[in-house]
């Protein structure tokens, strides 16, 4: 198991190419290599992250264009005066879920940042 | 008492959200994977290039992996993959930067004669040639191992490999005498 670890052969150490092949190692543990990769991970997770986003944004949209007709129907046989009313509320209710979830997940920001 | 996960449960935990978990799957590999792209690319800059991009890779398809425990395999052959998509392209571009490397070289440690004799000898080879030798003769893995990584039957990966150290040892004088 351990000469997978170094990336040597020790069963053929006596083969004269084994030689060649220790002849550049690279670091058992390579801080930097695997800052670099970690880094590229949290860009990946961020682009799709944005990409779901982007994407849950425009099925909204096309939901909601789909229902203006209906809910054009529904504030005109409505009072006007419960037509402001109906606005904040659902406003509110929108504040409410975005802060429902930035409380359970944070918000995350280009470059690492976190708010909580 | 052993504190060491198996690749298996780290890859459970990096699905579950971990990403310490998937920095330990990081370190457990990259060495292995680095050796092995630098002797199938036969540029160091390109072989960690490839190499980190099938580790972001890998952890972009990592729900894709039916097999956790296989992991090793299944990140080599990503790797592989890669690697012979970048080697189409790898020409064009080396023309471009053989100047660059000339001095990145001398700023940098030298190369071993040895280490220079052996990329030169793997450059003859085909690639999956090289590939096989890279896993079995200086990797240690199995015939099966490398089989699976590379998506070859096993039959054609002994094959390679014994032609393969018949040309290595004759292009860098070893061997029978």
């Amino acid at each position: 198991m351990s000469e997978r670890e170094t990336g040597h052969s020790k069963a053929s150490e006596a083969d004269p190419l084994q030689a060649f092949f220790n002849a550049e190692p690279v670091p058992e543990r390579d801080v930097v290599f695997r800052s670099g990769v970690m880094e590229a991970v949290a860009r990946r997770r961020l682009r799709l992250n944005l990409a779901w986003q982007a994407a849950a944004g425009l099925v909204l949209v096309v939901v909601l264009m789909l229902l203006a007709p209906a809910l054009e129907g529904l504030l005109v046989k409505l009072q006007p005066a419960l037509t402001l009313p109906l606005v904040l509320l659902f406003g509110v209710i929108a504040l409410i879920i975005a802060g429902l979830h930035v409380s359970r997940h944070g918000l995350r920001l280009p470059g690492g940042l976190r708010v909580v | 008492m052993s504190d060491t996960p198996s690749d298996a449960a780290l890859v459970a935990a990096v699905r579950a959200g971990s990403d310490a978990a998937f920095a330990r799957l990081v370190d457990r590999h990259q060495q292995a994977l680095r050796l092995f792209l630098r002797r199938v690319c036969g540029h160091e800059a390109d072989a960690d290039d490839v190499a980190q991009e099938s580790f972001v890779a890998a952890w972009t398809h990592l729900a894709s992996l039916r097999t956790p425990e296989h992991f090793r395999s299944w990140l080599f052959g990503l790797a592989w993959r890669k690697a012979k998509q970048g080697q189409r392209s790898a020409v064009r571009r080396r023309q471009r930067d053989e100047a660059w490397q000339d001095m990145r070289e001398t700023a940098q440690a030298p190369r071993s004669d040895m280490g220079i004799a052996l990329q030169q000898a793997l450059a003859t080879l085909p690639e999956d040639q090289r590939a096989s030798i890279a896993l079995c003769l200086a990797g240690g893995w199995t015939h099966a191992e490398a089989a699976e990584a590379l998506d070859l039957p096993l039959g054609t990966v002994k094959s390679h490999v014994t032609r393969g150290r018949s040309r290595l040892e004759a292009a860098l004088g070893v061997g029978d005498e």
